[in-house]
């Protein structure tokens, strides 16, 4: 009998998993390329997208270090990686919504 | 240049003669370093084992006294803790990640470290995923001035000598750092030597954080979909890298478990 009591207690807070999978998705926007670490968000991609004529460009990495770097290029893994990191959290989100029990989880 | 991942595990008795197997820990935590980062593991330790690709067999180090509760029972153990100060010369591997035995990977993250080879990264922020904030007042050491980092994973690669000597600078002078930054001397810990190092010498933080589960979580299950935790009457499951704090992993009914889910 306790155990069913301890059982039916014990809770689930869908909020938190969806907030643990939106922190999963901001950390897998970071990536390395051309010597410098990078965050491929929506601000990023669009900042990039504006140089896409040039060959080189000068831009701060996340650790503040000005690194030359070819914007089409990173632009390119950019939204490779984005999309990626996207599709994840869209898969377990959905994966998440449809939970229905605790004991589910 | 050559990668791998090094952990450090010392198996310990308690004073009521259980044995708290470190190592087998540590092979659940290279089993998962196998199948999400595809890189061999070293295990430092104290005798012969089987189950990694390198073992650096090394005499135990100083211990300190902890404490820990085995159903329902009070035990204490040592804790063999300073041993990763010493590792820059020991580590077959030029590109070297160390993680604690307890910290279970369950994505490709760290081999963001590899790629961006800076000589010296470590982690510096916490998650907890049960969203209590329990790891908010770590943030800074004690005394409030600098940032503590987490040396429960750490990258380096053969330049980063200096690094290490300055760490075994400060643990050989421990009781001096520990007053000017206001931690306990009584027990060693590494997170505060490295959070040293790092402030005062070139480091990279770790561009996301650790995410880490209190003394109050209790494993229930693992399975595909990550490690089931229960606390305060709730549950969460964590489908992502996380050390996990609570000693009960230890137990032989949790190690059982690990294995499964690890395929060990």
């Amino acid at each position: 009998m306790s155990d069913i009591k301890e059982k039916a207690m014990l809770a689930w807070n869908r909020k938190h998993s969806y907030f643990n999978l939106k922190e999963k998705f901001q950390d897998d926007l970071n990536f390395s390329h051309s010597n410098g670490m990078w965050c491929a968000n929506r601000e990023f991609i669009s900042f990039l997208t504006a140089f896409q004529n040039v060959d080189q460009i000068v831009l701060e990495d996340i650790y503040s270090v000005p690194r030359t770097v070819n914007p089409v290029e990173l632009l390119e893994v950019s939204k490779e990686k984005y999309q990626f990191a996207a599709n994840a959290w869209a898969v377990e989100y959905n994966k998440l919504a449809r939970v229905r029990q605790a004991k589910n989880v | 240049m050559s990668k791998g991942v090094v952990i450090v595990a010392f198996d310990s008795d308690t004073d009521q003669s259980n044995i708290l197997k470190y190592t087998e820990l540590a092979k659940i935590s290279a089993a998962q370093v196998r199948r999400h980062l595809k890189l061999p593991v070293a295990i430092v330790t104290d005798k012969p084992i089987d189950g990694f690709d390198d073992v650096l067999i090394v005499d135990k180090p100083d211990s300190t006294t902890r404490h820990v509760q085995i159903n329902k029972h009070h035990e204490n153990y040592n804790w063999y803790n300073d041993y990763r100060r010493q590792l820059f010369y020991l580590t077959p591997y030029e590109q070297t990640l160390l993680i604690d035995a307890d910290y279970f990977v369950q994505s490709d993250s760290f081999l963001r470290c590899f790629e961006y080879n800076d000589d010296f990264q470590i982690i510096g922020n916490v998650y907890d995923p049960t969203r209590r904030n329990s790891f908010d007042k770590y943030r800074l050491l004690p005394n409030r001035t600098i940032p503590q980092l987490w040396a429960t994973a750490m990258y380096w690669n053969r330049n980063a000598g200096t690094h290490f000597e300055y760490a075994n600078n400060i643990a050989d002078n421990y009781d001096y750092y520990a007053r000017v930054f206001e931690f306990s001397p009584a027990q060693y810990r590494n997170d505060m030597v490295f959070s040293i190092v790092g402030h005062m010498l070139p480091t990279s933080i770790m561009p996301w954080k650790m995410w880490m589960t209190g003394a109050d979580c209790k494993l229930v299950d693992a399975d595909e979909r990550g490690l089931k935790f229960e606390f305060d009457n709730s549950l969460v499951r964590v489908n992502n890298d996380v050390h996990v704090l609570g000693k009960h992993l230890l137990f032989e009914d949790n190690l059982t478990l690990l294995k499964q889910w690890s395929s060990v």
